[in-house]
């Protein structure tokens, strides 16, 4: 946007905390703005990401969000599914003690496993599935022109979107 | 988009409705500017600058998405196994 950020400041940032009337709160995503000479940020646009947390979870928290800050003219979540819910090689005692013998992986080392014979969002290394992706799905409301607040139940093309990058 | 490679399998990604709400999203917060700077007095050739403001050609690529789930999942994968390596 062409406006020095001497006049608008504008940020994104993550984790930090929204301030509201009653609630306090730190969502994953927030893009602020604040003018010259003011001390008030405004909150703009917030997204939230659920990955082990419920969905309605993430849906609750920006309907407070919203309660508390009806100005609020953008917000999102980002719904990450897992194939199968994870459990540690932990279960399987043969695997466990057979990956404990060796030392433990860096970062690198581990990367190193990945090949193109993996299937997309899918990580198995030594024969156990660390990870599997199932699909994302992203959520947008945006308020209309004119409008008092978002209204998350509304879910027609005019404020509404949603997408999905399926794995499956 | 749909691409299927010899071994790898690629998703299914549609995301243009998010994609047009996204630009939405962005087009009001402008506007809001816009609003705020004639409301505050500030010149008007800034505020004409300010509306006459478009927005980059593409915003959600589906390869950088792509490329960006797949370092998500091998790191959110290695945090497990060294988690589970380091505890039980």
């Amino acid at each position: 946007m062409p406006i020095s950020q001497k006049i608008l400041n504008r940020r994104v940032v993550g984790n930090m905390p929204f301030i509201g009337q009653s609630i306090f709160g730190t969502p994953d995503l927030m893009i602020l703005t604040v003018y010259r000479g003011s001390l008030k940020e405004r909150q703009r646009w917030i997204m939230e990401c659920t990955f082990s947390q419920r969905d309605e979870d993430a849906t609750r928290r920006l309907q407070q969000y919203i309660h508390n800050d009806p100005d609020l003219l953008v917000v999102g979540k980002i719904v990450i599914k897992q194939a199968s819910t994870y459990c540690s090689p932990g279960c399987n005692v043969n695997l466990a003690t057979q990956l404990r013998l060796a030392p433990l992986m860096t970062f690198s080392e581990w990367l190193g496993h990945k090949s193109d014979e993996h299937e997309f969002g899918q990580v198995e290394v030594d024969g156990f599935t660390w990870f599997s992706l199932s699909h994302v799905e992203i959520h947008l409301w945006v308020r209309s022109p004119g409008s008092s607040a978002i209204n998350l139940d509304r879910l027609d093309g005019n404020s509404y979107a949603s997408g999905v990058c399926d794995l499956g | 988009m749909f691409a299927l490679h010899t071994q790898m399998i690629y998703p299914i990604i549609n995301l243009d409705d998010v994609d047009m709400n996204f630009r939405k999203g962005l087009l009001r917060i402008r506007d809001a500017i816009v609003f705020e700077l004639s409301a505050m007095g500030e010149d008007i050739m800034l505020v004409d600058a300010v509306e006459n403001w478009s927005l980059p050609a593409e915003l959600m690529d589906p390869d950088v998405l792509r490329a960006t789930l797949m370092c998500a999942a091998w790191s959110t994968a290695y945090l497990r196994y060294a988690y589970w390596y380091n505890s039980e």
